[in-house]
């Protein structure tokens, strides 16, 4: 064989104006979905507050289910007690700010949002401690099987809504919001309640914090690969399993937060809450594409929007609308919005 | 024959039900290239997939550098310095040139005079620097994939079927940067079906049949004689 080697000069195909234009064109569906809306509604004042509604329900969805997708597409692992990080989640945040009712019952911006970081933090942390024993006792040895993971972690979510009614007792919690977020602020006539922009605002912190951490650093360079191709994450030199755990961990302490902005959100919390919210978290993950979380947090805000403009338009309609919703996605994009490569 | 690198003594590997390791055992001398060959379904990959403990074998001993690897994970294998180029290249799509680059660096970030040996070996791979590595060819994943498993020093690659599929151009500019890979005293173990590749690449030859190892030997040994190549391999074939 000859040492020399023919001029193999590097060239890639080039694609077509829509070809370029595809990947991106899900990101264009909630800015054509609001302006649908506007146009749909009316009456901007209302248009502007079922958007934020919108919003600020899809961003809690968003922070449900970010973690749930990684750790599907991360392990291919279905989690259906997903819901009891929820649930649990909103009860310790509710005890942390039922204890400091002090702070969170005096008009001080600066004393109920401590009150509420404190409810959050406690939360985290109980989901987070939460999600390693469900990793380790339920989910470890039902790894490559979905019927068996699908069985077990439904039994653990049964499992947790028992403990939560040991811990907390049968009936529901009513939990009212520090004063400071309570109520509403008046925008271009319509009225925007406080706590939904901050809700927004969350929202968008953690889907800002998760891509940085996804895109800049290496865990989420080891994340991104192994979703992709774990195996091969292995070969390189990564135990993946430590990276699955650490995942598993933070989606938990995420759907911890999710469920404590929830619970705040309803202003009632009940022990099978979290298992309610998972259908939606279920179609946001399927749409979004299973281990994206550019996918998911576009598919959260589409749930939200359509779930609030439905409601408006025709209250019967909202029932099936986030149905119908994943039925059309999957028709134009059957592995979701933002599709992630798999290893054959 | 210098000492062993890696040694495999009476290795056997089952997939699901089937046999297909029944009890291989080579040594891998330190430095040069080791070629590994057979018919297809002879268990080359799977040999390769076991030393890299992706597949766990049930009997046998894997050892690099005296030290047994059978019972580590494949993490754990590829820290004790094994880098390894799979069959299907293993290309990690969604990312881009860079960062499959930048993954396979241990260490942290890659070294710049290696990175420039790889620019030089596949100029490619500069130029598709930040674009995914899904749009890459065929040939260019292949550069990558080989590139990702030589950013840094490894005791011993592991290479599976390099010109699998490519075309004859790429198939060269790969043999140039393996041959000069090997030149810098790198130990490689490699899978090739292309005899001729194998012939200009290869020191020494381990030959496979069935699960096990049939022949080893000097590869001058086994190019010089085309009786051997065709009872071993099957082969048929013109010295160039």
């Amino acid at each position: 064989m000859s040492d020399s080697a023919p001029g193999h000069a590097p060239k890639m195909a080039s694609l077509s104006l829509s070809d370029r234009l595809k990947p991106w064109l899900p990101l264009l569906l909630v800015p054509v979905l609001i302006v649908l809306g506007f146009f749909a509604i009316g009456n901007p004042s209302s248009w502007l507050t079922l958007t934020v509604s919108g919003l600020a329900m899809g961003m809690m969805i968003f922070v449900i289910a970010s973690g749930m997708t990684l750790v599907f597409g991360l392990m291919d692992v279905i989690n259906f007690g997903h819901g009891a990080f929820i649930s649990f989640g909103a009860f310790v945040g509710t005890s942390v700010l039922l204890a400091l009712g002090t702070m969170t019952g005096v008009p001080s911006l600066m004393l109920n949002l401590l009150a509420v970081a404190a409810a959050v933090l406690a939360a985290m942390i109980v989901t987070g401690v939460m999600g390693l024993a469900f990793e380790r006792v339920i989910v470890r040895p039902v790894y490559g099987s979905h019927l068996k993971q699908i069985l077990v972690t439904m039994g653990g979510l049964i499992v947790a809504e028992q403990l939560i009614y040991v811990i907390w007792g049968g009936h529901e919690i009513v939990i009212a919001r520090p004063e400071t977020l309570k109520g509403a602020i008046t925008f271009a006539g319509a009225a925007l309640e406080k706590y939904r922009l901050l809700a927004v605002g969350v929202g968008l912190v953690v889907f800002l914090a998760l891509r940085a951490v996804m895109r800049r650093t290496k865990i989420g360079l080891i994340v991104r690969a192994g979703v992709e191709n774990p195996e091969m994450v292995q070969a390189l030199g990564y135990n993946i399993t430590r990276v699955f755990i650490g995942v598993f961990i933070a989606g938990s302490a995420l759907a911890g937060l999710g469920g404590v902005m929830w619970a705040l959100y309803q202003e009632i919390i009940t022990a099978h809450m979290g298992n309610e919210i998972m259908i939606l978290v279920f179609i946001v993950v399927i749409i979004g594409g299973l281990g994206s979380v550019e996918g998911c947090f576009i598919g959260a805000l589409t749930v939200g929007l359509v779930q609030n403009y439905a409601a408006f338009l025709e209250p019967k309609l909202a029932l099936i609308s986030n149905i119908a919703l994943m039925v059309a996605i999957l028709m134009w994009r059957p592995m979701g919005m933002v599709p992630v490569i798999k290893a054959k | 024959m210098s000492d062993p690198i890696l040694q495999l003594k009476g290795v056997k590997t089952d997939i699901a039900q089937y046999h297909i390791l029944h009890g291989v055992s080579f040594d891998v001398p330190r430095g040069g290239v080791t070629m590994l060959l057979g018919r297809n379904g002879a268990g080359k990959t799977t040999t390769l997939r076991t030393i890299m403990g992706l597949w766990k074998p049930h009997a046998g001993e894997i050892l690099l550098d005296g030290a047994p690897i059978n019972g580590l994970n494949p993490a754990q294998i590829a820290r004790r310095g094994i880098g390894f180029v799979p069959e299907d290249m293993g290309i990690f799509s969604d990312l881009s040139v860079e960062e499959n680059i930048r993954l396979a660096a241990l260490s942290g970030q890659p070294v710049a005079e290696r990175l420039d040996w790889i620019f030089g070996a596949f100029p490619a791979l500069r130029t598709f620097w930040k674009s995914p590595a899904g749009t890459l060819s065929g040939g260019q994943k292949q550069m990558l994939s080989v590139a990702r498993a030589v950013v840094e020093d490894r005791e011993l690659y592991l290479i599976d079927e390099p010109s699998k599929g490519l075309a004859p151009a790429i198939v060269a500019t790969l043999a140039r940067a393996l041959k000069d890979l090997k030149n810098r005293g790198a130990t490689i173990l490699m899978v090739e079906q292309n005899f001729s590749l194998a012939r200009a690449l290869g020191d020494h030859v381990a030959v496979m049949d069935d699960g096990r190892i049939v022949w080893t030997g000097a590869m001058a040994a086994l190019s010089a004689d085309t009786a051997l190549q065709e009872r071993l391999m099957g082969l048929k074939m013109e010295h160039s």
